[in-house]
């Protein structure tokens, strides 16, 4: 008998009823039966959640514990794994961790506060074109790929050509052309620019969504207890009534920065980056996983990665969660 | 016995315990030179150190030639107004005699050898600069003549070479070649006196091929703006902005080329190390540069004086001597541009000492490391040789760059015998403990050297091998704790007792626990918190005061006890007087400008209120201050951006709780809120003023007052 069935029969009945496990069971059938109708209803996501979400996530947590690599069936190991992510694993700890964490901590809050921002300015046009700013922020999340190639390779190109380095080397800010892809001093910079500018994804849509949801009533009564600058409205009408958005979107940016990965090969054009400059835990993984084959390893990683989430995303529940008594 | 005999016994005995004493430590200060030498780093910035180079022999007073009247008879013929000293691969020297025209060449050993014969169809006119290549061809600027000139060793004219043709150089360039250099393919360098366009190369057979290492024009932010809205006939009046000249050129063994400049605005690159293509190995801008771009060391620098280089000289092994013709400092570093040595001493003008060069005009070095530095107002010549500890230092250093650590380390520790305070040497035995394995002695090292990357690096292997020894330990350990967690959670809902136990901590329902606890409310609340503090009674004196305290201690713990990974003060003796001033000076202020603005702008709090406020708005000092100190230390340098980002983020937290405070209190909008900040500042910079004229006008009103006691009192 598992410790949720229990649970679950605890909550019908008054806590402290002692009653037979059997008899416990037997009622928690009766009861899905009576509800039968609503859990064909949820069978479709539940199928599809079970089946790609949980059992992949499972998987990866009993993986992490064993040495698989793909052919042979995997061999329990117990801790070697994290032991050797944490105190043998050099690449991971002195790049990939550091890294993520400098590229996490900077892009991740930016990304954010950006997101936020432009939204609201684009809440501010009138309807015409509003929805075609929109649009036009929107695309850069979804075409990555196409636009890295055509924007920021051309602008970023480490030779005189480079549009930057004409530009800089044209005013005299710089003597000699900067390598801002393939040197280890810059790599992680652009990685960062590029990142920020196309944040602007689910978590804007969502805010602009929130922003433009705001009753107008609220803003007229808001004019009436004596506020006067926008800014005012922003932070005492704007913002508390669109909390779950906030939350969302930090949640977005989150989960994004950390999951981040092929950019830093995709700028700089080589795998790892140069000097392992922008080296993040998820290309981290792809090395394990897809060229060494030390899938154990490689799910011990992610695994460590969601933990890592799952308490960021923690952390913004406690900042921007709204409380049952509020 | 008496007692009077036995008194004079024990002082006799006394008397020879002296002596003794005496006889076992000899005079401390060794050989007494005419000039001190000294190193600086971070840490220290003026440590005296035991010469590196002594004065041994002065040359150039028996330069004997025929006499022109009578060929038979020598007469003595000084150097005149010398410029230029050059010592080639066979240790030979060669001077350039400007103000004789000619050029004089001595012996290895610092004997006079000869001087090169007169050219015959165009004699040599004031030539300022020579230099010799391998193959023993001397070429001479003949400044003069506007041209170089190449001479055999028996000073045969050999080639000669003049402004070439080239529309590359501008109308009007003035060629007036001062030194020259030559590398190992026959391109020459040439710098011409005063030209900002760097050093004219021609090809072997005296082609123009470019203009070389040319510096940049200094452009400030000034600038910028003048050229923005100056008119042309304005901008035309200023100064103009001319790129620093080239002082000096030399070539190394390795091909490196070496310029020396100098300009008013120049405050970094004066020596520059360049390769073919023209990448300067001593700057801080490029990849291929070093930390250190600022060279020519000034003992206790007045605020507008800048070296002023005119030559350098490179030994063997890359590392390079440069002087300094203004303040005499000979300074010395090593092939990464590190310090290793400056000497200078006090030159009387009348008399000539061994050792004092009263104005030097050219540096070079020979293979033996011996040093020769020309003198064109003694007109002399003043040859030094490395003392012991300069040996030793630059065996050292030489073994340290090389990678071999393990070799380097017992003559660094000997350097360390000799000189306790030699940084370099303690840098060098922390590279050989941390190229060992030894970190703990390498972490050591390190923080006594200042050096914060090598200090994080040995701490990140220390914690490496603290980790892999406990890692099996450590997450039994948290798997006890997630299973005991997950029992008491289990237990607490089957026993509610469990839960409310925690729940019912020991509740202190004292007011001034309430006001204390507002703090907190304070963080998760600005808003609310501080209109609190001001209608509700929240806060008092006292428990301000006592936040204030807190929050002072937590400041004082945060700047003396972060890693010292992140905070390079953690090993300088920081003064407890200057923290609390510091703090105390800036929240006073704070406090009484923000009252005083406020009551003038319509506010409604009370000075009670801006007190209690301000000190609270400080809580995030104590609730992410203290903890974030703590985790330093377990913290090295790849981590540096979350100990940033939170060290940063509590700066943040207390200014945005500032602006909340004086928002709430004083019921301000936003715009007034930004507004009083402004004159909030502006005021306390004010005081600030105030406070340093009074001060500074009591100071002399005081030594005024006693003065006049003393005038009084004595007479």
């Amino acid at each position: 008998m598992s410790r949720s069935d229990t649970q679950v029969m605890n909550r019908g009945y008054a806590p402290g009823t002692t009653v037979r496990t059997k008899g416990k069971l037997s009622l928690l059938m009766k009861e899905i039966w009576r509800y039968r109708l609503s859990y064909l209803f949820i069978a479709p996501f539940m199928i599809c959640f079970t089946f790609f979400i949980l059992v992949p996530v499972v998987c990866a947590l009993l993986l992490s514990f064993t040495s698989y690599n793909s052919l042979e069936p995997p061999r329990f190991i117990g801790w070697a794994n994290f032991r050797y992510m944490i105190s043998g694993d050099l690449l991971f700890l002195q790049y990939a961790l550091p890294n993520t964490f400098k590229f996490a901590v900077i892009a991740g809050p930016l990304g954010y506060i950006a997101s936020f921002l432009l939204a609201w300015l684009i809440s501010i046009l009138p309807g015409v074109w509003r929805k075609w700013f929109a649009l036009a922020m929107y695309s850069p999340s979804l075409m990555g790929g196409i636009a890295m190639t055509i924007v920021w390779l051309p602008l970023l190109s480490g030779d005189r050509i480079g549009y930057l380095n004409s530009f800089l080397l044209e005013w005299g800010f710089i003597k000699e052309p900067v390598l801002w892809v393939t040197s280890k001093d810059h790599l992680m910079t652009s990685m960062i620019v590029v990142t920020l500018w196309s944040s602007m994804g689910i978590g804007f849509l969502a805010m602009l969504a929130g922003i433009l949801n705001v009753n107008p009533e609220l803003y007229e009564a808001g004019k009436l207890d004596g506020i006067k600058s926008r800014l005012e409205e922003i932070w005492y009408i704007t913002i508390p009534s669109m909390k779950p958005q906030m939350l969302f979107g930090a949640v977005m940016a989150i989960v994004g920065t950390f999951k981040a990965g092929g950019i830093g090969t995709q700028l700089s054009g080589m795998n790892p980056t140069p000097q392992y400059s922008g080296h993040l835990i998820m290309n981290q993984i792809d090395d394990y996983g897809f060229i060494r084959f030390e899938l154990g390893y490689a799910s011990a990683l992610s695994v460590f990665l969601l933990l890592l989430m799952y308490l960021s995303n923690k952390f913004c529940w406690r900042l921007f969660g709204s409380k049952g008594d509020e | 016995m008496k007692p009077a005999k036995l008194k004079i016994i024990r002082l006799l005995w006394g008397l020879l315990a002296v002596c003794l004493v005496w006889v076992g430590y000899p005079a401390v200060a060794s050989a007494d030179y005419p000039y001190a030498t000294n190193y600086r780093s971070e840490t220290d910035p003026l440590v005296w150190t035991q010469a590196a180079f002594a004065p041994e022999q002065v040359l150039g007073r028996d330069i004997f030639i025929p006499d022109p009247e009578d060929p038979q008879k020598q007469v003595l013929s000084p150097l005149a107004q010398p410029s230029d000293l050059f010592v080639d691969s066979q240790d030979v020297i060669y001077v350039a005699d400007t103000g004789n025209n000619r050029i004089v060449v001595f012996q290895r050993d610092g004997t006079f050898d000869r001087v090169l014969p007169a050219l015959p169809e165009k004699p040599l006119s004031s030539p300022k600069g020579l230099y010799v290549d391998g193959k023993g061809h001397i070429y001479v600027a003949d400044t003069g003549n506007a041209r170089i000139v190449m001479l055999d060793s028996d000073g045969k004219l050999l080639k000669e070479y003049t402004l070439p043709k080239s529309r590359f150089i501008p109308e009007g360039y003035r060629f007036e070649p001062i030194k020259v250099a030559v590398d190992k393919r026959g391109y020459v360098y040439i710098v011409s006196l005063g030209s900002y366009n760097g050093l004219l190369q021609l090809d072997p057979d005296g082609g123009f091929v470019r203009f070389f290492a040319a510096n940049k024009a200094p452009f400030t932010l000034l600038d910028s703006i003048k050229r923005k809205i100056y008119t042309r006939a304005m901008y035309e009046k200023q100064i103009s902005k001319l790129p620093p000249a080239i002082n000096n050129v030399n070539i190394d063994e390795r091909g490196f080329v070496y310029t020396v400049s100098f300009g008013e605005q120049l405050k970094s690159s004066q020596v520059k190390k360049l390769n073919y293509a023209g990448k300067d190995f001593l700057a801080s801008d490029n990849s291929t540069g070093t930390s250190n771009d600022t060279f020519g060391e000034i003992r206790f620098a007045a605020a507008t004086q800048i070296p002023n280089l005119t030559d350098i000289a490179v030994d063997r092994l890359g590392n390079f001597s440069v002087i300094d013709s203004d303040s005499k400092v000979i300074s010395q570093y090593d092939t990464f541009g590190n310090l290793l040595f400056f000497w200078s001493g006090d030159a009387s003008p009348n008399t000539t000492q061994l050792g004092i060069v009263k104005s030097p005009a050219a540096i070079d070095i020979n293979s033996q490391n011996e040093i020769y530095i020309l003198d064109n107002n003694a007109n002399l010549i003043q040859k030094f040789r490395q003392t012991e500890f300069g040996a030793l230092v630059y065996k050292a250093n030489n073994l340290t760059i090389d990678g071999r650590y393990k070799e380097a380390e017992p003559v660094w520790r000997e350097v360390l015998h000799l000189n306790a305070y030699y940084t370099p040497a303690v840098i060098g035995l922390a590279q050989a403990a941390y190229s060992r394995g030894d970190y703990p002695e390498a972490k050591k090292l390190y923080l006594q050297a200042g050096i914060q990357k090598g200090y994080s690096n040995a701490f990140w292997q220390i914690r490496l091998e603290w980790l892999q020894d406990r890692f099996g330990l450590l997450m039994n350990i948290l798997i006890g704790v997630i299973v005991l967690y997950i029992l008491y959670r289990i237990a607490a809902k089957r026993y509610p007792a469990l839960s409310r136990l925690r729940l019912s901590r020991i509740r202190l329902t004292s007011r001034f626990i309430g006001q204390l606890r507002h703090t907190f409310y304070v963080l998760r609340h600005p808003v609310d918190g501080f209109y609190a503090l001001r209608y509700e009674h929240k806060g008092s004196y006292l428990s301000a005061c006592v936040v204030l305290v807190l929050a002072y201690i937590s400041y004082a713990v945060i700047r003396s006890y972060t890693s010292f990974s992140f905070n390079a003060e953690a090993i300088k003796a920081l003064s407890a007087t200057t923290v609390f001033l510091q703090f105390f000076l800036v929240w006073v202020g704070w406090v009484i400008s923000n009252y005083l603005v406020s009551s003038i702008m319509r506010g409604e709090g009370r000075f009670k209120d801006v007190f209690i406020g301000s000190s609270y708005a400080l809580t995030p000092f104590i609730v992410v201050g203290l903890p974030l100190t703590l985790i330093s230390n377990g913290m090295s340098l790849s981590e540096e951006s979350i100990y940033q980002f939170l060290h940063q983020g509590m700066y943040v937290w207390v200014f945005l709780l500032l602006i909340w405070k004086v928002m709430s209190i004083q019921n301000y909008t936003v715009g007034e809120t930004a507004v009083n900040l402004l004159y909030t500042v502006g005021t306390m910079v004010i005081i600030g003023v105030l406070c340093f004229i009074l001060f500074g006008l009591s100071t002399e009103l005081r030594s005024f007052i006693y003065s006049i006691v003393q005038e009084v009192s004595v007479r």
